[in-house]
């Protein structure tokens, strides 16, 4: 089945090269093709998943090419919907970015098409897991830039309220992403080694990072502090989210976490 | 910004708050240093009743703060971020000091979990938790739901997950083929007897069909093609072109012996996946036959020349599933048959059975099943905090902030 990869994959990589290139203009008769290129480019993906699964008369989730798959899939269908739902276009922009560098790896190197996964790893809950997290900190990212932007109108004098109600919103969609991720690990731990928690240093620090954009949602609530407070929070947040992220596997505490994989 | 307040002066707000978690902090360590007493492990009914006496605290707090101001504050966000920031601080401390397990002395540094201040910690953040949450009870709308979702999910989620740790019983039990098991090893290595036994009468191992590979016979390295590696899956193509060779599958045996020069259909102790080769020199049009197969347990492996530098081999086949099938003997003489798999556990009298392991160098030969046994009385009400937690989410995500 996979031979015919090529072909879905092109109409795929094609359609949504064009969508997103479309959706960089601000005219919004543009945005609309862009829509149907990211349907096609969706449907496309989709059918092609359809049909590996029928032919290997399996779910497709067992090896690393397979997961690329359904990484690519989601990210597309829920930047979508988000798309629909937020109106926020870079955000789509960047979910279909994601979605092409997935299918990218698969389109450039076939070979692993076939690496099977550590048992442990072939679980529904795989996809599931590692897609919020993708998300939740494209939006957490995304939030903190405003966080500069704020920072920068303020040098100006500038207004900066609206700046703040935008990363606002943002925080909240990034930090509900996040908390699916903590549920999602938590379950699936669950079903692989019958424990929901084991404060693997990946864990502790992913929670630690749940608990600052938790501490950042509550104080922001009735706004006691000035702007400059919240914004400057939330790079801080950021950083803590960068450390947990890319720093964990350089931790003493890491040595032996099952969420070492660089 | 306010006028500057005296400190403790009402209305309370960060500094309070910061100031009794720091109080609780260094109180719960200073008793852990001085007492040197351990902390329980709080199994059945001492769980139970925390439990009761952490939801009855957050009832009293939500009663007593119409008369009361102080009592009031503790189901304010400033107390809530108080409660949160000292749970934070014990992650941070497990986030960059490695753990360890056994009790030592400054458990709050080396052993977080089991320290009183992880206790404390625990116990004020569901307290706050519980009274935020009843106090957010009553008029029902979208964004009281959503609020209910998250905090009352999470509170039963941290609540029963903590408390419930300590009923949570594990087990290793070893079934050999056709004899009957009724013990396991608990975490402490000491043997426990079931008022069940199992009878492993037959072990299962389904197999992928086996990937064929061209390799290198001195080095045993798989060798690339078109950039990929030469590995090629006989299921889904029948013959497949390597270099100047076309190699056409013409037998595939998911379960064969090799006897009289040849491969047969064999579903016996030790049977193997072969296939029948066809290996055609393009250039030359020469072809030449032969067995390729996996080791077993009791034959050697079958390779197929095709050049000086070049052999067909076949890899090892990867697990499809595998499974035991058992006889369930009950102490009341009931007597029945099931089958455990990966991710699909049984239960036996509120004992769950996963199957886990079995003896990997006999393959699918095995004669030996390895199962994890689990008691977890509290996961129905851990699931139901886990599922409350993740609609509140769903909320959160759809509606994001909007007012």
């Amino acid at each position: 089945m996979w031979i015919h990869f090529e072909l879905f994959a092109r109409i795929s990589l094609i359609a949504w090269i064009f969508a997103v290139s479309l959706f960089i203009f601000r005219k919004s008769a543009l945005h609309i093709i862009a829509e149907i290129l990211s349907l096609i480019g969706i449907v496309s993906l989709l059918y092609f998943t359809i049909s590996l699964w029928i032919s290997l008369d399996r779910p497709p989730l067992r090896t690393l090419g397979e997961t690329r798959l359904w990484y690519s899939l989601f990210l597309s269908v829920i930047g979508y919907a988000l798309y629909k739902r937020w109106k926020y276009r870079v955000f789509f922009v960047y979910a279909l970015a994601m979605a092409l560098l997935f299918l990218g790896i698969n389109y450039a190197k076939p070979d692993i098409h076939n690496k099977a996964l550590m048992p442990a790893l072939q679980s529904i809950w795989f996809i599931p897991h590692v897609i919020v997290y993708i998300l939740g900190y494209a939006f957490l990212g995304f939030a903190t830039v405003l966080g500069i932007t704020g920072l920068l109108h303020m040098k100006k004098k500038q207004e900066t309220s609206k700046t703040l109600a935008e990363a606002e919103n943002l925080v909240y969609i990034g930090y509900g992403f996040i908390t699916f991720g903590l549920l999602f690990g938590a379950l699936w731990a669950k079903e692989a080694w019958g424990h929901y928690w084991t404060w693997d240093p990946k864990e502790t620090w992913a929670l630690l990072t749940w608990g600052v954009y938790l501490v950042w949602i509550h104080m922001n609530y009735t706004k006691p502090y000035s702007h400059k407070f919240y914004f400057v929070f939330l790079i801080l947040a950021f950083i803590i989210l960068l450390l947990a992220w890319f720093g964990v596997n350089y931790l003493p505490a890491a040595q032996n976490s099952v969420h070492v994989y660089s | 910004m306010n006028q500057p307040r005296a400190y403790f002066s009402k209305p309370w707000g960060y500094i309070e708050s910061i100031s009794i978690v720091l109080g609780i902090l260094l109180v719960s360590i200073g008793f852990e240093i001085v007492s040197e007493i351990p902390t329980p492990i709080l199994a059945f009914p001492y769980n139970l009743f925390s439990l009761i006496i952490l939801f009855g605290g957050s009832l009293l707090i939500h009663f007593f703060s119409r008369s009361n101001k102080t009592i009031a504050w503790f189901s304010s966000i400033p107390a809530s971020v108080g409660a949160i920031i000292l749970f934070l601080t014990l992650t941070l401390i497990m986030a960059c000091v490695p753990q360890q397990n056994e009790s030592h002395s400054y458990q709050f540094i080396t052993n977080v979990t089991s320290s009183w201040a992880y206790y404390c910690a625990t116990a004020y953040l569901l307290l706050v938790l519980g009274a935020v949450t009843i106090r957010r009870l009553g008029s029902f709308n979208r964004v009281n739901l959503s609020f209910f979702l998250n905090h009352a999910g999470l509170w039963i989620t941290i609540a029963t997950a903590s408390l419930g740790a300590g009923d949570v019983a594990k087990y290793r039990m070893t079934l050999s083929k056709d004899t009957t098991e009724w013990r396991a090893i608990n975490s402490q290595n000491t043997i426990q007897e079931f008022d069940f036994a199992l009878h492993l009468y037959a072990f299962e191992k389904e197999e992928y069909p086996a990937k064929i590979a061209c390799v290198n016979p001195h080095t045993g390295t798989i060798y690339t093609h078109n950039n990929t590696l030469a590995i090629f899956e006989a299921d889904s193509i029948n013959s497949f072109v390597y270099n100047d060779y076309t190699i056409s599958v013409q037998k595939h045996l998911p379960s064969s012996l090799f006897f009289a020069h040849e491969y047969h259909p064999i579903n016996e102790y030790g049977a193997t996946q072969s296939y029948y080769v066809n290996i055609t020199h393009m250039p030359t049009q020469t072809d030449t036959s032969g067995w390729i197969s996996v080791a077993s347990i009791i034959q050697p492996a079958h390779y197929l020349t095709i050049n000086d530098s070049t052999t067909l081999a076949v890899l090892s086949p990867e697990a499809k599933r595998y499974a035991s099938h058992v006889k369930v003997y009950k102490k009341n003489g009931d007597m029945y048959t099931a089958v455990i798999e990966v991710n699909k556990p049984i239960t036996i009298d509120g004992f769950k059975l996963y199957q886990t392991g079995y003896d990997e160098t006999k393959g699918r030969w095995s004669d030996i099943s390895i199962l994890e046994i689990v008691h977890d009385p509290w996961l129905p009400f851990v699931y139901f905090g886990i599922f409350l937690f993740l609609a509140g989410t769903g909320m959160i995500i759809w509606f994001g902030k909007k007012r």
